[in-house]
């Protein structure tokens, strides 16, 4: 899995993932994402346009990402999310704590 | 739930053949570990082809992507369980299409599945009330008509996962 960090002004970074987000790269993208916290980096926007799977492994990535964002005063928000990303947040109605942003600029809106 | 993902029926017409032979088939044996289950959406990318193929069947985009949703979750829960202490060992998959449903069968020869941990679920919507593992078995069991799973005499692990195309 890719993963690239876009810093941007006011404590955003904007984090473009490619590839599976599953239990190989899970671990890594988990603690990148909480990385790009403790850098100051307190309002994360994960891109998920690229990602063409996701499993419960990596929606744990995510919300750890989310945890380790909230507990820093900040929040984390998803942005692009596939049909196959919609209908695991469904399933496991994690999109009731992950809600998804059609884009990365929509979820950049009023951050 | 909304009705776009609550939809069940999904074939443009019934498939024609009625006998319990499978009308299309996918095998995969591959090392039950973390880095070889991109092979698993490989060989479900060739299943559906073949799928496709196969005259009057054709499943809806979404309920293809729940069946390989629960396919990923259980290929993962062997890959992370089956052969614990750094061992590895193999596993088996069969995808198998039937004239009112699709099946995938998992076959590992590794430990026998302990089924006692309680499934992860959402409760609230506070994020630090929300676990961040322990859900692959509830996602598989809702994607699913239904979910098997056996420890054979001979040692093996069997999973059933079982999607039907009508309710």
């Amino acid at each position: 899995m890719e993963l690239k960090v876009e810093n941007r002004a006011g404590e955003i970074a904007v984090v473009r993932l490619a590839g599976r987000l599953d239990l190989l790269s899970a671990a890594d993208v988990k603690q990148r994402l909480s990385k790009a916290v403790s850098d100051g980096r307190r309002r994360l926007v994960v891109d998920l346009a690229e990602v063409g799977f996701i499993d419960s492994s990596g929606l744990g990535a995510l919300i750890g990402g989310l945890k380790a964002a909230r507990l820093a005063g900040g929040d984390l928000r998803i942005a692009g999310a596939g049909d196959q990303a919609k209908v695991i947040l469904e399933l496991t109605t994690l999109d009731r704590v992950l809600r998804p942003y059609s884009t990365v600029e929509e979820a950049l809106s009023g951050y | 739930m909304t009705a776009s993902f609550a939809r069940i029926v999904q074939l443009r017409r019934p498939c024609l053949a009625t006998s319990a032979r499978a009308l299309a088939q996918e095998t995969l044996e591959i090392s039950a570990t973390p880095a070889q289950l991109g092979a698993i959406h490989d060989a479900m990318e060739r299943f559906w082809r073949a799928v496709d193929n196969v005259s009057g069947c054709s499943p809806d985009h979404v309920w293809r992507l729940k069946f390989e949703t629960a396919v990923g979750e259980i290929g993962a829960n062997i890959a992370r369980h089956a052969y614990s202490h750094g061992k590895e060992g193999p596993m088996r998959l069969r995808l198998s299409l039937y004239a009112d449903r699709v099946e995938a069968c998992f076959t590992d020869w590794g430990l026998a599945f302990n089924d006692s941990s309680r499934p992860s679920e959402v409760v609230g919507d506070d994020v630090f009330d929300v676990p961040e593992g322990g859900y692959g078995l509830a996602i598989a069991r809702a994607a699913l008509d239904r979910l098997d799973y056996r420890r054979t005499p001979r040692g093996t692990n069997s999973w059933r996962l079982v999607k039907r195309f009508y309710e």
